[in-house]
């Protein structure tokens, strides 16, 4: 069977396509409601004309219902503007022509209301060209009608079909389509409305988005520069460190005499073996940092600072024992930092270990250890009673690699450099303090 | 009268072992050159201070030792005052260090480790010959 509602639906979407803004295919799609309303709202003066006999009336309708016809085609085939003008000019000469038929009295020209709502049914209010030509023709038509009614013979008077009075039958007519643009209007504002709330969700949902992508950016490029700073250090080690006992090796190769049994050959040969083993344990500290860097992808979660402590003078009980050392916290038990567990550990260790072993013989070794938590940052600080370092001389290198101070040192100058690099993976910061005989102390600060 | 003294270069070294092959290089090429090593740089400031000990022609500087490196070690030198010539000798082959060493006036140059025949003796043949003119 018929289906009406999608007949009517398929017809009112003539012309629409996603190509065009929403408004105007709303636009679009109440032109053609219009045009279909005023083929229905005309198909009854059929009826009522050849009631009276009057024919030529008949032809005008037919026109009138040709050109609704030719206003869908015309948005179908998306000849807009074409549309609105054949609208505006064919219902207009309708009227024109009708008034003339069947006499001015009859109402005919209450449809010149129609006009001004056609205006602002068929064009956006922005379409201020269009809406001025629209108007110019409306009046026009206006003052032509009264032309006609003043001037010219009306070839047929006013009558009355029966009980029903044409007048009153336009008035009411005109009423409907008062009612309908109100309806449309609302109903329109109240699809803009929605259509906008989804846009702004939309937009806020983008925005959230962009914000996300900015930070993953920036987290990318805090990852990339620590990369970039291994990258610098793994190729200051190389230039500088690895390429140490390389080059006595090549050197002594030189020295070898091939020929002769010649005395100096097993001191040759027993240098390049002591050469040997410096690369292998400068590779093996290589090792050690590249391997630091692989603590960074472990999840941060809380950790308590004390409870860290405690793991770390486990791990270093045998130097601690030994050397009589002190560990002092004087911090709030319940002090607990966001971070990576491995890292902070490394951290205290060489931090713990550097105090340890840069002690005065005659005293023991004491650590002091004090924290505090502001709105910005945690402060852990850690001071010893031990050699120092004379900062005036040496303040650009204390986190240097390889660069040990003092005289009795056991380390090779990685445990500080470790420790820097930890705690900037951590994307914090370290200073130190010292007065050269009187002690150290190691502030850093991360970020809450 | 009868022996000339014989010509002296200094070595600044951290490592033993660069010393060493140093030290045996430069026996097997020039035998009668006096051969000072150092491991710490204050213990070659505090020999070139006293007053009493030869003075080297030529010093062999490494740059990258602990406590006192190499550009400490040239703050220093230059204080004393003395006009000997300073060969860097380092393994590092950074062009930051090159660069630094291009603008010190007491740096005469600059050589990547190991030492050869050839860069020794292109190193020393202006004192030598300057030493064989008087």
């Amino acid at each position: 069977m018929w289906n009406l509602k999608k007949i009517v639906r398929k017809i009112t979407h003539a012309g629409v396509t996603d190509a065009i803004a929403f408004e105007k295919q709303y636009r679009l799609k109440s032109m053609n409601l219009l045009c279909i309303i005023g083929i229905l709202i005309i198909s009854p003066y059929y009826f009522i004309f050849s009631m009276g006999g009057l024919w030529y009336p008949v032809v005008v309708v037919f026109l009138f219902h040709v050109s609704f016809f030719i206003v869908i085609f015309l948005n179908y085939l998306q000849y807009y503007t074409a549309g609105n003008y054949l609208i505006i000019f064919g219902t207009h000469m309708g009227i024109l022509g009708m008034s003339y038929l069947i006499g001015f009295d009859s109402g005919f020209h209450l449809y010149f209301l129609t006009g001004p709502l056609f205006i602002f049914w068929i064009f956006n209010l922005d379409q201020k060209k269009l809406i001025a030509y629209a108007i110019a023709l409306e009046v026009f038509f206006v003052a032509l009608v009264f032309l006609v009614k003043e001037y010219s013979v009306v070839p047929y008077p006013w009558q009355q079909f029966g009980s029903l009075d044409i007048y009153y039958l336009n008035m009411s007519f005109n009423l409907f389509l008062i009612f309908l643009l109100f309806y449309n209007y609302t109903k329109y504002y109240q699809l803009l409305t929605d259509s906008l709330v989804q846009k702004q969700d939309k937009l806020e949902d983008e925005v959230i988005k962009r914000i996300k992508s900015e930070e993953y950016t920036s987290k990318l490029f805090e990852d990339l520069s620590v990369s970039y700073k291994n990258l610098e250090q793994f190729s200051y080690i190389v230039s500088h460190n690895v390429r140490s006992p390389l080059s006595n090796i090549k050197g002594f190769i030189g020295l070898y005499e091939a020929s002769e049994q010649h005395v100096q050959n097993n001191q040759v040969i027993d240098s390049i073996k002591e050469s040997a083993e410096h690369l292998d344990e400068i590779l093996m500290d290589l090792n050690v940092l590249l391997n630091a860097k692989n603590l960074l992808l472990e999840n941060k979660r809380e950790v308590n600072l004390s409870d860290a402590i405690q793991n770390v003078g486990i791990s270093l009980a045998t130097e601690i024992m030994a050397s009589g050392t002190i560990i002092k916290e004087e911090f709030e038990r319940d002090l607990n930092l966001v971070t990576i567990k491995t890292i902070l550990h490394s951290i205290l260790f060489n931090l713990f270990q550097n105090s340890i072993r840069h002690s005065h013989a005659e005293l023991y070794p004491e650590i002091v250890i004090t924290a505090r938590k502001t709105k910005e940052y945690t402060e852990i600080k850690i001071s010893d009673n031990g050699l120092g370092i004379d900062l005036k001389k040496y303040n650009d290198r204390v986190f240097m690699l390889y660069h040990t101070f003092g005289e009795k040192t056991e380390g090779r100058g990685i445990g500080l450099f470790l420790v820097r690099s930890s705690v900037e993976m951590l994307a914090g910061r370290i200073f130190v303090e010292s007065k050269l005989n009187e002690g150290t102390t190691f502030i850093i600060q991360f970020k809450n | 009268m009868t022996n000339t003294v014989k010509p002296m270069v200094f070595f600044i070294d951290d490592d033993p072992l660069s010393n060493k092959f140093n030290t045996m290089l430069i026996r097997k090429i020039h035998p009668d050159v006096e051969i000072k090593t150092f491991t710490k740089a204050e213990d070659a400031l505090n020999d070139l201070k006293d007053e009493k000990h030869q003075k080297p022609e030529v010093i062999f500087l490494d740059l990258n030792m602990p406590v006192m490196n190499g550009w400490d070690f040239m703050a220093e030198f230059k204080k004393t005052g003395l006009d000997i010539e300073v060969v860097v000798l380092t393994s590092s082959n950074d062009s930051s260090d090159k660069e630094k060493a291009g603008k010190n006036d007491q740096i005469k140059d600059y050589v990547v480790k190991p030492l050869t025949k050839n860069a020794f003796t292109g190193v020393v043949k202006k004192f030598f010959r300057s030493k064989d003119d008087e």
